[in-house]
């Protein structure tokens, strides 16, 4: 099992500044922490102290949002030299990146955009990924994004695309359940008939958080409650792949932080069912 | 680059040049068939993104203005986009700029957005320190005029700090 080698990190959420006080306030309540990597590039004395304070109370997933790892034209060396000196201070289990292309023709949108699910993507992917991993040595998991375009060039599909990128490039998967609902939805597929299809021993870590609908299609707006759907999809999620954490990530609409530890006490309880830990 | 690499790369320009353009649609062939109203709805979604993050380092200029807020910053946004780890600042910075030119907003709240803005330049501003090294013979009259100390002292030329917005943006 490719998984079994890394640590079991629990249920944490992605940190916010907003909730700053509250994450030292309920310290026990919250396994483990990602952060958006490049919120801390360039840090200044207080990201560095808030760093080293957080370091110092919870382990710490970086996730990068901006390395481009699906950019034909390849990615950015001095964003990856950054990525990779904050990688070496926190000294994580594993990293994570999206599958999708932010740059091209050197503009940077700063927006995940979608990939076509060609063996073409697959062959840039696997020659950005090997870039990364020689400067990173550290397990890299890839996350799947909304898809907000499909494109006519597609000759993969979802299932078969996500296999063959975790398998060829020796990478986990970061699952976002959400973003799997969501594609399902508005691109109308079975989610658990692509989720049985996975490698289940590549699955590593979750997100999740609620969905919004607005009357058109599901929107992954970071901004609401996690759905039941998603809840009956987790458990289903759970139950097939050995995770090693689940995160919750809220943008949006931030609520009272009791709702999110609420959230996070049901993650745990949904884990705990399913995996008999 | 092999040539299916290459289209890759094609397409990806092009998705680029659709989602930050106002209006614009695809003219490659293979993009000619994406649907119009997924990239209208992804052009949307960046551009709500870029709106979301201005207001929140401009939030007394978005509260003053309300909802012509958005409207403003749309108008803004069809014709200015950067670039880079530093774009959300750029934007924040270009846009009460922008608000200060234009006949949009009340005089003063282009100023309240100048004021506000101030802070942005800081995630963009590099300071330069040059030092150099004054060597400094002292001799002492007493002894036969040989040098007697000899010392080093390193001196600040010159400290400023630079502003990478100032230059990209005049």
């Amino acid at each position: 099992m490719w998984n079994n080698q890394l640590p079991n990190l629990g249920v944490g959420l992605a940190y916010r500044d907003v909730y700053r006080t509250d994450v030292f306030r309920n310290e026990s309540e919250i396994d483990f922490l990602e952060i958006t990597a490049d919120h801390f590039f360039d840090p200044t004395p207080k990201t560095t102290e808030l760093l080293r304070l957080l370091s110092e109370r919870f382990p710490i997933i970086p996730h990068g949002l901006s390395l481009s790892l699906g950019s034909a034209e390849g990615f950015d060396r001095s964003y990856l030299a950054k990525l990779k000196k904050l990688v070496h201070q926190l000294d994580p289990p594993w990293w994570s990146e999206h599958i999708s292309f932010t740059r091209a023709g050197g503009i940077d949108i700063g927006h995940l955009t979608p990939l076509p699910k060609t063996k073409e993507t697959l062959h840039v992917l696997r020659e950005n990924i090997c870039v990364a991993a020689d400067a990173i040595e550290k397990p890299l998991i890839l996350e799947n994004i909304t898809q907000t375009i499909s494109f006519p060039q597609d000759t993969l599909d979802e299932a078969s695309f996500l296999g063959e990128l975790v398998h060829e490039n020796d990478c986990g998967l970061l699952l976002d359940v959400t973003n799997l609902y969501i594609n399902s939805i508005n691109y109308r597929f079975d989610p658990l008939a692509v989720l049985h299809r996975l490698p289940p021993d590549r699955i590593v870590q979750l997100h999740f958080v609620g969905y919004y609908d607005d009357g058109k299609t599901l929107i992954d707006s970071h901004a609401h409650s996690t759905n039941p759907e998603i809840w009956h999809l987790l458990e289903e999620v759970t139950q097939f792949a050995n995770v090693k954490g689940a995160i919750l990530e809220r943008d949006e609409h931030f609520p009272p932080f009791p709702e999110l530890l609420l959230e996070l006490a049901q993650m745990r309880k949904t884990m705990s069912l399913t995996q008999g830990d | 680059m092999r040539p299916e690499e290459d289209s890759l790369r094609q397409i990806q320009i092009e998705i680029v040049r659709v989602l930050t353009k106002s209006g614009a649609m695809p003219i490659n062939g293979d993009l000619k068939m994406l649907s119009s109203i997924e990239l209208e709805q992804s052009r949307e979604t960046l551009l709500r993104k870029r709106i979301s993050q201005t207001r929140h380092l401009l939030p007394r200029t978005a509260s003053a203005m309300g909802t012509s807020f958005n409207q403003s910053f749309r108008e803004f946004a069809a014709k200015h986009h950067f670039n880079g780890s530093n774009a959300i600042a750029m934007d924040a910075i270009a846009f009460s700029k922008w608000l200060g030119k234009t006949k949009i907003a009340l005089p003063w709240m282009g100023q309240l957005a100048l004021w506000e803005s101030m802070d942005c330049h800081w995630p963009l501003a590099k300071i330069y320190v040059k030092f150099f090294r004054l060597q400094y013979d002292f001799t002492c009259p007493f002894e036969g005029g040989e040098p007697r100390r000899r010392r080093s002292y390193w001196c600040c030329l010159r400290v400023f700090a630079w502003s990478r917005k100032q230059r990209l943006m005049g």
